[in-house]
């Protein structure tokens, strides 16, 4: 039995509006994330999938219900964290290899191990030669590419990525999740990921987790069990794939029918 | 494209050389021809002499200096003060909420209005200017150091603080850098303010100094010693803002339009 990483306990979150108006986004969550799990939230657009994930990343905090960390609550004692969104948060003054290294320098690392770290990740990820360039002159894919290194840079225990690869094209998707896949392989972090493709959850998580229509609850599991280490391409095109493919889709649709009659009323 | 580019600018910096010596031979014929009057506005010839003179009798750099200092000083305090004030109201609520309205209030006066007074306080000699010429700079970049912490990218900030960074670490590593820009606008503004300053404070009341020396020699109708003055700041400016674009290309490699 692997180690819980994130619990989510009973979770309920209301937002409110400015027009004075209070909405219930999240509804009783209950949400087990074990350690070194890949785990991905789907749902209709506007469901709370974001808001959930912020609130495990302490970003915000729940009306009721409790989140541990590794069984503690709070910022107490608090792990590390990584938090991947789709804006681009790169410091614009730093180098890529600047930018790698900044987690390392607020903790005070040596400047040798600085270097081999960042050295590490960015060959890793095909960087190398642009070491020295400032983030204006990559495209979005390296840039993408430089954020997810940054963060893997200052080893977190666990990576929250909100919908990291909105905006870019299908090509670059495709060689981002290849990256992520041979991340995840390498490093076994615990990662809790946002998005709205379905390609990409079957393709990258242990777990899919879809949830309902707003006020989201917990609709259903899926255990994906695709063989590791994976490949983008052989992926897509197995049995397992596409049978997991057509499941949540169906599910996921009569939530988004259910979420567009709620936004008519 | 770049060297056709380059060809280009190459042949648009001869086109201003050329009309410039144009627009000095004109001067000098119209005014050796009295079709204008040479008594106010001297002539080119004679502002060049009276230029060499200035320059051999010692006189221009005895002058120069002082107003160098003057304004230099005034630059460099207004500056200081202008950054730490600035980035102070910026990031703290309160104080913003105090001293702002205060300080905004006061930009309303002229302040070139209170350089009598600034004399009266300070004397005749560098202090009122250095202190007129820093006030006009403090503005500037007062105005555009607060507008650079408001303007700070917070999606950034927030990325920094989710890697663990305690306050002093954000304010190091990401704010202060990313107001870099805007501090070097209000710098650029603040180099001609400085030499402002520094000038109509010697007009007001001073026994030496480039805008001593205009005064005098207005007042004692030598326009040509006027001119060459007048030639010395215009220097004086070119290097000022010269020194400002090197630094900006140090320190702002990393912005597209910097290359």
């Amino acid at each position: 039995m692997q180690k819980t990483s994130i619990s989510v306990r009973n979770v309920s979150k209301i937002l409110a509006l400015k027009t004075n108006e209070n909405i219930s986004v999240l509804n009783h969550i209950h949400l087990n994330v074990l350690d070194q799990e890949f785990v991905t939230l789907v749902g209709p657009s506007g469901c709370g999938k974001s808001t959930l994930l912020s609130l495990m990343a302490g970003l915000s905090t729940a009306d009721s219900g409790e989140i541990r960390i590794h069984g503690q609550e709070g910022r107490q004692g608090q792990p590390v964290l990584g938090y991947i969104s789709q804006i681009d948060t790169l410091l614009p003054w730093r180098t890529v290899r600047g930018n790698v290294e900044i987690g390392l320098e607020l903790r005070g690392v040596s400047h040798q191990e600085k270097k081999s770290v960042s050295g590490r990740l960015i060959d890793q990820v095909g960087l190398s030669g642009f070491e020295n360039s400032y983030p204006f002159e990559l495209s979005g894919g390296m840039k993408k590419r430089a954020a997810v290194i940054r963060t893997l840079a200052y080893d977190p225990d666990i990576i929250f990525m909100d919908e990291p690869f909105v905006g870019l094209d299908v090509q670059t998707r495709d060689e981002l999740e290849e990256d992520i896949l041979k991340i995840w392989q390498d490093h076994r972090k615990t990662i809790v990921l946002v998005t709205h493709d379905l390609t990409e959850a079957i393709t990258l998580s242990d777990r899919v987790v879809l949830l309902t229509a707003r006020p989201a609850t917990i609709k259903s599991e899926y255990d994906i069990s695709l063989p590791r280490p994976r490949s983008v391409a052989e992926t897509r095109f197995s049995e397992r794939f596409i049978h997991l493919h057509r499941q949540i889709w169906q599910d996921l649709s009569t939530e988004v029918t259910r979420a567009g009659k709620g936004a008519d009323q | 494209m770049k060297t056709d580019d380059q060809g280009i600018r190459a042949h648009n910096k001869t086109l201003m050389v050329i009309m410039i010596v144009f627009a000095l031979i004109l001067w000098e014929v119209l005014a050796g021809l009295k079709i204008i009057n040479p008594f106010y506005s001297s002539r080119p010839s004679v502002i060049f002499l009276d230029f060499y003179q200035f320059l051999i009798s010692g006189d221009l750099s005895k002058h120069l200096m002082i107003t160098l200092k003057e304004a230099l000083a005034g630059l460099f305090l207004g500056t200081a003060a202008g950054i730490i004030v600035g980035a102070v109201l910026g990031r703290i609520r309160w104080v913003a909420d105090i001293f702002g309205p205060i300080i905004t209030a006061l930009y309303g006066i002229p302040k070139l209005a209170l350089a009598p007074i600034f004399i009266l306080w300070f004397g005749l000699g560098a202090e009122s200017k250095i202190f007129i010429s820093g006030l006009l700079v403090f503005y500037l970049v007062f105005f555009s150091t607060f507008e650079g912490i408001r303007s700070v990218n917070s999606d950034m900030v927030s990325a920094i603080k989710l890697m663990g960074a305690t306050r002093f670490q954000i304010y190091r590593s990401v704010i202060l850098p990313s107001c870099v820009p805007w501090i070097l606008t209000g710098i650029r503004g603040g180099i001609g303010a400085s030499l402002l300053g520094a000038i109509v404070g010697e007009y007001m009341g001073a026994s030496a100094g480039l805008g001593w020396m205009v005064q005098y020699a207005t007042t004692t109708y030598q326009v040509e010693r006027v001119m060459s003055c007048l030639l010395v700041l215009l220097f004086m400016g070119l290097v000022f803002n010269k020194g400002l674009s090197f630094c900006e290309g140090r320190l702002l490699k990393w912005r597209p339009d910097n290359r």
